[in-house]
This record gives C-alpha cells, sequence and structure tokens, in this order.
C-alpha cells in the first residue's frame, strides 16, 4: 500500500478547487495510502480566465512525479480534468 | 500637483507591479516535467499577466494582489489590493484605495467631493481600506469524465496530432481542458458542461461580507465670515452579497447581487460667496458649511462576461446600484477590450448618476473580472 504525497497549488483569482484520486478528495494535499495499481485523479476548479491550478502526485510507478498544470482559458470560468495514473 | 501625483503614483505602481511579474514567473518544481508544452505555459503565463492588476473591487477575488487605476472625468483612484484563499472555496481579501486627487477651489483650498464614476459609493473619496469575507460553491457536485468528455479529449488530441509533434501533444495531456481550448475551442463549453451540471439551471454560487473604514480630509469655508476651517471624518461601509453563475456554459456570466450600509461624509456643494467689507466686496469659492453626514443604503445588481465580438474577446461589468436611503440611482458600464497576453488588461468605462449625471474613464491595470461588483 504505497504512501502518496499530494500537493495542490491555486493560483491567483481561483474561487474553489476539488481534487479527488478515486472517491478520496485530496484538495487539501498531505500524504494518502492507496492500493498498488490503476487509479483516476479528477480535478474540478473555478475562478477568472487565466487562473491557475497545479497539481503534483508522486511517487507513481515508475518512482517519478505527475505534475499537472491546468489553466483556465478564456473566456470560461471553469475548468476540469481526468487523468489515469498507477501506483 | 497633479501631475506629480501622477509621476509619483507611476514610482510605485511600476516597481510593486513588476516585483509581482517577476516573482510570479519564477518556475515552479517539477520533478518530472521541467517544461510544459508552449500553449500551456503561455497560458500560464497569461495567468501570470493577470495577477498584476485583479479587480480590486471584486468581492470574491481574495486570491490575488494587484494594483490598479481608474481614471475618470470627475475622480481618479489607486488602490492595492491583498488576498489569499482559504480551504473549501472560502478567501479573504484586503483593499486599501485612495483617490490621486480631490477637487480643488479656486482659493487653493481642497475639499473631498462624492464623484467616483457613477457607483454612489460614498467612501471613494478618501482612503479607505476594505476587507472582504466570500465562500464560492458548486451547487452540483462535479463530475468525473464520462464517454462523452473521453471522446473530446480523443479528438482534440488527434487536431493536435496534425498540428504539432507528438512529444508536445502528450504533455498537454495532463491538462486535457487546455488541449480542447487550444486545437478543438468549438467543444470546450460541452466539455465544461460535462464536468459541471447545474442545479434549477445554476452552476455555482458565491456570498460573502465585506467591511469598510476610510478617512476624509476636508476643508471649508464659514459661511460669514469665510474663515477656512478643516474636518476629518471616517466614514464606514459593511455589507453583503450573493451572486450565480447560470448554466449558460457558452458565454460564461457571473449575476451578483450586493447590500451595503454606508455611513459616509459629503462636502458641501461648491459656491462662491460675496460680502461687503470696509474695502469693498469680498468674495471666495469653495465649499461653505461642515460637511454633510449621509447615511447610504446601497442596493447593487451586476452582471459580468466575456464573450467573442469580431474574433476578440470583450468583458462587461454592468452595474445597476440605488441608493434607498437617499432615492438616488446609477448605472456603470466598465467594457474590457484592451488586450495583453491575450488576457483584458482595461478598457473604458461610462456611468451615470441622477447626482453626477454622465461621466466616461478609462481603466488601466485593471483585469476583467467575472467576480467584480
Amino acid at each position: 500500500m504505497p504512501q502518496i504525497t499530494v500537493t495542490v497549488s491555486a493560483g491567483g483569482g481561483v474561487q474553489n478547487a476539488l481534487v479527488h484520486i478515486d472517491d478520496t478528495d485530496v484538495s487539501a494535499g498531505g500524504q494518502f495510502t492507496f492500493s498498488t495499481g490503476a487509479h483516476s485523479a479528477h480535478w474540478w476548479f473555478a475562478g477568472n480566465p487565466g487562473s491557475t491550478l497545479t497539481i503534483a502526485i508522486s511517487p507513481l510507478s515508475d518512482g517519478s512525479t505527475l505534475t499537472i498544470p491546468d489553466v483556465i482559458s478564456p473566456p470560461y470560468l471553469f475548468e476540469a480534468g481526468d487523468k489515469n495514473i498507477t501506483f | 500637483m497633479q501631475r506629480v501625483v501622477w509621476a509619483l503614483t507611476a514610482l510605485i505602481v511600476i516597481p510593486i507591479a513588476t516585483m509581482r511579474v517577476a516573482l510570479a514567473q519564477t518556475p515552479a518544481t517539477n520533478a518530472a516535467e521541467p517544461s510544459a508544452e508552449s500553449a500551456a505555459m503561455e497560458a500560464q503565463s497569461q495567468s501570470t499577466r493577470q495577477v498584476i492588476g485583479r479587480d480590486i473591487t471584486s468581492p470574491a477575488a481574495g486570491a490575488v494582489s494587484g494594483v490598479q487605476i481608474n481614471a475618470s472625468t470627475t475622480s481618479n483612484q489607486a488602490a492595492i489590493n491583498f488576498g489569499a484563499p482559504l480551504s473549501n472555496g472560502v478567501t479573504w481579501s484586503a483593499l486599501l484605495s485612495s483617490p490621486i486627487t480631490t477637487g480643488s477651489t479656486s482659493s487653493g483650498g481642497s475639499s473631498a467631493t462624492n464623484t467616483n464614476i457613477a457607483t454612489l459609493d460614498g467612501l471613494a473619496n478618501g482612503a479607505a481600506a476594505t476587507f472582504k469575507w466570500s465562500t464560492f460553491q458548486f451547487l452540483s457536485k462535479p463530475a468525473i469524465g464520462n464517454d462523452d468528455t473521453r471522446a473530446i479529449e480523443a479528438k482534440a488530441m488527434a487536431l493536435c496530432l496534425k498540428k504539432s509533434t507528438k512529444d508536445a501533444c502528450d504533455k498537454m495531456d495532463n491538462a486535457p481542458g487546455v488541449l480542447i481550448s487550444t486545437y478543438d475551442p468549438d467543444e470546450k463549453a460541452a466539455y465544461l458542461m460535462e464536468h459541471f451540471p447545474a442545479l434549477f439551471g445554476i452552476v455555482a454560487y458565491s456570498a460573502g461580507l465585506q467591511a469598510s473604514v476610510g478617512y476624509n480630509s476636508f476643508t471649508y469655508y464659514n459661511a460669514t465670515s469665510f474663515a477656512k476651517a478643516s474636518q476629518n471624518d471616517a466614514p464606514r461601509s459593511f455589507g453583503a452579497h450573493a451572486g450565480i453563475v447560470p448554466a449558460w456554459y457558452s458565454v460564461p456570466t457571473f449575476i451578483d447581487f450586493s447590500i451595503r450600509y454606508q455611513q459616509a461624509y459629503m462636502a458641501q456643494p461648491s459656491a462662491t460667496k460675496c460680502k461687503s467689507v470696509t474695502s469693498g466686496i469680498s468674495c471666495q469659492t469653495g465649499s461653505f458649511g461642515i460637511p454633510a453626514d449621509t447615511d447610504k443604503l446601497l442596493l447593487a445588481l451586476s452582471g459580468n462576461s466575456e464573450f467573442k465580438v469580431f474574433g476578440k474577446y470583450i468583458g462587461i461589468s454592468p452595474q445597476l446600484i440605488y441608493d434607498a436611503r437617499n432615492k438616488q440611482e446609477g448605472i456603470t458600464f466598465p467594457l474590457y477590450f484592451i488586450h495583453s497576453m491575450n488576457s483584458l488588461i482595461g478598457g473604458i468605462t461610462a456611468g451615470w448618476t441622477n447626482t453626477a449625471h454622465f461621466t466616461v474613464g478609462v481603466m488601466v491595470g485593471a483585469p476583467f473580472s467575472y467576480f467584480g461588483q
């Protein structure tokens, strides 16, 4: 059961951000325990156009860190994404 | 004197803005991917520029700091905004603002005037500090990707591979929303609609509180003796706001209602008075009498939206405001059309009140914000 470290960095203008790995809310960041194997990261955030959300998840199964740099594109005030990951 | 004040303001504002750019552009630590795909980085850079001048009047723009100057036919104001997100959609911010000039009398005296561009805001005449707390919440639980969103992502990836290298497209795969915005923007609204379901036609809501305290220095004349006098006052304000994001995915919009109670002070209208003296007639122009203590109950309805016109994004932030205590009304219509790095960073604003009538102004370093008042 690997210990996974999640950091969530919301840039200027972000009004709210949610980050889940499977059904676990990891929005606050920190260390979490997940089973070895395939999982899914999901994120949603709101704010002004240009607002950024950066998510870092480590270690993946190959020991690397997954970094997700996302941004709200004009003219929208929401952004979301999904990413398959393996621990 | 006015030129000196502008020059001093520029000397302060420009270094602060430059410093913020330098700080914000410092590369983030990234163990796996030292460089993101160019479009994503460009978008990140755009957001950096936007941080410089975040909408300082926003009740919910807590996560940023910025500097802004607004100049109109009746008033000029500079402000600095500090703020930070807390958690679970809660933000706070503090705003320090000050007029760059005040009304001048022909005698050289000065008097604060209540002529902020068509806002009826009684605290716009002097220095003021405003503290805001706000929450922003999704009305429905956001949804994870489904077959429809995956199909949109796959189509955008295919378009990317046609126009760019596989390596570049693979890197953008970590931010599918950016990939879609860049290569298949027509599908973006549909993509967001799947992820952010509406409830009763509303996607999200915001609510918040704010309190302000100001400082005004008035100079006026005694109506009979023409003796010059001064008075310092501390106007106060507190209020609340509530807003919604309707499910208009193609034309994102934030609609907000606010209510504020203000105890403000207004200079007496400028006038010229004459009296007989031993050597003839003596005249004085200026404000006669102590400033009036004026309570205000401001009700405001605003809507902020950004959309394309002739291939270019423009932003609008119209606001209707009504002072229920004094039966005064006004409207402002900021129009953002000046682009920098594809962000809206300024424009013009027009307004009307039944006291100041029509005003027109320019906004510099005032990026469009959905969450402005």
